[in-house]
């Protein structure tokens, strides 16, 4: 049984789920528990770039439209925002991918999975027209690539808010964003060929891979630990 | 035997670039060879801070944090380490929103007093909640290209003192500078130079 947690149930992750999921669905070599994991919901103004189909808690109402598709994935969903609270969520041995748009979640995550001893973390996010896939990993309680705190002084010391430290006020204070939804696929699909490339072509040589949607280009930069 | 003529081809590929003098820069996608040895940090931020578009981010040689006094040697990789997306353009729209899409008509009428302008912007990936309200009266009352750099200067210091996310006070002196050439019909000040003009200021 191999664990998948998949946080942020948005604009990347929505983008990633159903071929990552296809992909777990047609290996034979292991059978796949995919969990995702947000605390908010979708609303008619997410349409433009996130698949629902019926609003309510974007882990819930994803799960139930995945589990119809891939019969040989197990699903299970957490209605809850990740922190440093609830990290025990995330487990020895998971491989998670973790799409949100705040630096503050990336640190609690990239902090507590280095507590751990074996872990695949995979974090992309992305502005308008450009974005990045951070890859962390670490076997056997040794350290393959370094944390991104180690490089990101914005996840180091974030400045913003994890949501669920947020009153409903400051949450409705939220501007919108002007995100386009070509850029959250290539997130997405970056952070899908960084698991394909893990199971494909071991972990040698991982780090990070930044993308360019008007430059139609990839770089990647290895983050040795 | 794959791997080995790989190895192999990087280290033929290292040495040539030792041997003449190379820098590999990277920023995000970009990436750059260039004789650049004997240059230190600071300068070579200098030179490619418009071109590769870099911000006040980090620099790494080798992977390892540095300073900007530190002078490169050939082979070296230097990396000014692009941030982390976090949610499309909030930030700089709900900054510069007006003062992006005003005409430069507009503009003008704000330069002589006729209306005043205000940056704000309150993006949560930056400084939540801590919404931030910057007049800057000056910079939109001075018809000068010189009276601009002053005003741009003085915003800056409050970079230098770390009054300000460095992030947004980033994205303010872009969207000034893309008002001035709104103005002035080209770009005046480059922002490195208004950095180096405010830490001067500030000493």
């Amino acid at each position: 049984m191999k664990q998948i947690k998949v946080i942020g149930i948005g604009g990347i992750g929505t983008a990633l789920l159903p071929f990552l999921c296809r992909y777990l669905n047609y290996r034979e070599e292991e059978v796949y528990i995919v969990t995702l994991i947000d605390g908010d919901t979708f609303e008619t103004s997410n349409k433009p770039r996130q698949s629902f189909k019926e609003l309510g808690n974007k882990a819930e109402v994803t799960k139930e439209a995945l589990e119809k598709d891939f019969e040989y994935v197990a699903f299970k969903h957490i209605p809850k925002y990740f922190s440093k609270d609830n990290a025990e969520m995330i487990k020895e041995g998971d491989v998670v991918f973790l799409g949100v748009d705040n630096h503050k979640t990336r640190k609690e995550v990239s902090d507590h999975c280095q507590t751990l001893d074996n872990i695949v973390l995979i974090s992309g996010g992305n502005e308008l027209t450009d974005g990045n896939v951070y890859v962390y990993i670490k076997k056997g309680g040794k350290e393959i690539t370094a944390p991104m705190t180690k490089y990101h002084r914005e996840i180091r010391e974030p400045q913003d808010k994890n949501p669920k430290e947020l009153s409903c006020a400051e949450k409705a204070a939220l501007p919108s964003g002007k995100q386009v939804l070509v850029t959250n696929m290539g997130v997405a699909w970056l952070m899908f060929v960084a698991l394909w490339l893990l199971d494909e072509k071991g972990d040698e040589g991982f780090g990070e891979f930044y993308l360019d949607i008007v430059e139609g280009a990839v770089n990647k930069i290895e983050r040795n630990a | 035997m794959e791997k080995e003529r790989e190895n192999s081809g990087e280290k033929q590929e290292g040495a040539a670039a030792s041997s003449q003098g190379l820098v590999t820069i990277t920023h995000g996608v970009h990436k750059l060879t260039l004789n650049l040895s004997k240059k230190t940090v600071g300068q070579v931020r200098e030179q490619l801070t418009d071109p590769l578009n870099i911000g006040n981010v980090d620099a790494y040689i080798n992977g390892e944090p540095t300073k900007e006094d530190v002078v490169l040697k050939a082979g070296d990789h230097l990396e000014f380490i692009k941030l982390s997306g976090t949610k499309g353009e909030d930030f700089k729209s709900a900054l510069g929103e007006l003062r992006m899409t005003k005409s430069r008509k507009e503009l003008l009428e704000a330069i002589e007093g006729k209306e005043k302008v205000t940056l704000t912007s309150g993006d949560h990936s930056l400084a939540f909640l801590s919404t931030l309200k910057l007049e800057l009266p000056k910079i939109f009352l001075s018809a000068s290209k010189e009276a601009y750099e002053e005003a741009l200067a003085e915003v800056s210091i409050l970079l230098v003192l770390g009054v300000l996310n460095p992030m947004a006070l980033q994205y303010i002196l872009q969207s000034v500078q893309r008002m001035q050439k709104k103005i002035f019909n080209e770009f005046t000040t480059p922002l490195s130079k208004v950095q180096n003009m405010a830490r001067s200021k500030s000493e």
